[in-house]
């Protein structure tokens, strides 16, 4: 793809988003007119409380969802493609760091124990709880891939720790769901899979401030990012520091990562396929692909949720279930297009 | 000027480098030359900066190093390392840019974009700028490096020295371009404010290139000077352990194994 048509990516991924959230608030198991939608942003400014039902739905429901979706995807997708700058390795997940095993860990833990022992639970007892166990799963990877080797093989060391530390929650959620009641069980199960039907505006706000404070953060490492790709060595020599980079990246990582996760589950595959994707259209500098990919990744997931939602339509799929379904063939597709080289 | 001043480097109790001291002056071609596990590569890295030597120091300028940032650093020291791959697919034109990252914030100025310009010309490399640096031949992926590093110290600064460390580069090209690299490295360094140090592997090239040269062995200089104090057969035994036949013409020295 040419410079000049480089520039009109943004603008064309801008376009789609916007028309994307539209669809996405205007159907489901209701659909919403779109005269609906303005009467309900006209009653919510002038503070009028008698709305109709249809206005409550998109109030209420979609548009929380909606944009939870956006936040969601883009944090996925640009933790996507920072882990994937940071190792250097195109196959590389953002939930490599074990972020997510370790909150489908605390999720298990809640379903669990939360049916056995009676807490008082109330909204944000799960998204906590799996956030504490995504921080936990995390710090014991970093702690435990902390070595004295050179620069070089820390990285190595750290994605490897990361592969055993992910296999360890993922076998504690097995035990979980193995002792668990069959409700328990399934809930345990769907988790795992990501869902967006618990969306509200609490939600909404948490996961955008992370989310927009990432992508922010991230666009400032973004040129040395680009340095990485030559190797650490190189990088050192453009003036990178390197430890402080890998640190901050992986930070910015987890964050995202985790806050998204907790409040939606486990939702695979964005992170990988969303990057990918864009670097066959918009190549592989991280100043763009960043910025893209946070707008790309809101697009699908955006996308995928509506298809959760109409496939089995008046209930609806997992989100995981869809995620996959859709990124296996497009996945399978660019590995099997010449033009893209690694 | 460039001075190293008792530098010691071990990695746990092996000694890659004793007590090595040296000048190097601006406006001349220098070689480290030296048989493998001499501890070259080592050398080039406490010069650049990129690793810290235990004891001693390094000056640029009568400044220590220490002081400086990486980020710093790179603005006027560049570092030409041998066979560098892309992990993503990437234009040749955003490859040779990463030279000027040290130079702006966020986005790069007008004059960082002449100065790749330039840079891209001055190598031949103009001509593939917006091809992809992976689809690329090992001659034609080092010259974009070339470029790169070039753009990298471009510009000439009587009040401040410039600084190019080459590890090796020419190590994986053929003939041709092993001369036509050092023709050009000549060209662009002739009467500028630059300090070119460099590691060769070929007596040959740098008997004909070098106006100063180091030989090391085991971690210490066997000799140093100019190439006809340096290359010597007695010199030549001790380090490699082959002695040649060493013709001498005027300032051409031929080495014969």
């Amino acid at each position: 793809m040419n410079k000049t048509n480089k520039k009109f990516i943004t603008p064309f991924l801008i376009v789609l988003f916007f028309i994307t959230i539209l669809f996405s608030a205007r159907y489901g198991a209701v659909n919403i007119r779109l005269q609906e939608i303005t009467s309900a942003f006209q009653n919510c400014l002038s503070n009028d409380s008698n709305q109709s039902l249809n206005e409550r739905i998109f109030l209420d429901i979609r548009l929380p969802r909606a944009l939870l979706c956006v936040f969601v995807g883009a944090s996925l997708s640009v933790g996507g493609i920072l882990m994937q700058g940071l190792f250097r390795n195109p196959i590389v997940e953002p939930g490599l760091v074990g972020t997510s095993s370790g909150a489908a860990f605390g999720a298990a833990l809640y379903f669990v124990l939360g049916a056995t022992f009676k807490f008082n639970t109330n909204e944000w007892t799960l998204p906590i709880i799996a956030c504490l166990g995504a921080v936990l799963s995390t710090t014991l990877v970093f702690v435990l891939s902390k070595s004295n080797e050179s620069e070089n093989k820390s990285v190595v060391v750290l994605l490897l720790t990361g592969i055993a530390i992910n296999a360890l929650f993922m076998s504690g959620v097995g035990f979980l769901s193995y002792i668990a009641r069959d409700p328990q069980a399934r809930s345990i199960t769907f988790w795992g899979m990501g869902t967006l039907s618990g969306a509200n505006w609490h939600a909404v706000a948490i996961v955008g401030f992370t989310c927009l404070t990432g992508v922010l953060l991230s666009l400032r490492v973004a040129k040395h990012l680009n340095t990485l790709m030559m190797g650490e060595e190189e990088a050192v020599f453009l003036g990178v520091n390197i430890t402080q980079m890998k640190w901050l990246i992986l930070a910015i990582n987890v964050v995202m990562i985790a806050t998204a996760t907790a409040f939606v589950g486990v939702i695979s595959f964005v992170g990988l396929i969303v990057p990918h994707l864009l670097r066959l259209v918009n190549g592989s500098d991280n100043r763009t692909l960043i910025i893209n990919g946070a707008i790309a990744g809101a697009i699908f997931l955006c996308l995928t949720d509506l298809l959760a939602r109409l496939i089995v339509c008046p209930a609806e799929l997992p989100i995981g279930i869809v995620t996959s379904l859709v990124g296996v063939p497009v996945l399978i597709y660019l590995l099997r297009r010449k033009k893209y080289y690694f | 000027m460039l001075t190293a001043k008792n530098i010691t480097y071990q990695i746990g109790q092996k000694k890659l480098l004793n007590n090595i001291s040296l000048n190097f002056q601006v406006g001349k071609i220098n070689i480290i030359i030296g048989p493998n596990g001499a501890g070259k590569s080592s050398l080039i890295k406490l010069l650049s900066g990129q690793i810290r030597p235990n004891t001693g120091e390094i000056l640029y300028n009568q400044q220590n190093i220490k002081k400086s940032s990486f980020a710093d650093l790179a603005k006027y020291r560049a570092v030409l390392s041998q066979k560098i791959e892309l992990a993503f697919p990437l234009n040749v034109s955003e490859v040779v840019m990463m030279g000027r990252y040290p130079h702006f914030h966020s986005v790069p100025t007008l004059s960082d974009k002449n100065i790749c310009r330039e840079a891209m010309q001055y190598f031949d490399i103009l001509n593939f700028a917006d091809r992809n640096y992976t689809t690329l031949s090992g001659g034609e992926k080092q010259r974009v490096h070339f470029a790169r590093i070039a753009s990298q110290i471009w510009k000439d600064d009587p009040y401040n020295t410039r600084y190019l460390f080459l590890d090796e580069p020419l190590t994986f090209l053929d003939i041709y371009y092993q001369f036509d690299f050092m023709d050009r490295l000549l060209e662009f360094t002739k009467n500028k404010n630059i300090v070119v140090v460099g590691v060769v592997h070929d007596l040959h090239l740098a008997a004909k290139y070098a106006d100063f040269m180091v030989l090391l062995n085991d971690g210490e200089i066997l000799a140093s000077g100019t190439k006809l104090e340096v290359l010597t057969k007695g010199n030549i035994f001790k380090a490699f352990q082959l002695e040649p036949d060493i013709l001498i013409n005027n300032d051409k020295i031929v080495l014969h194994f």
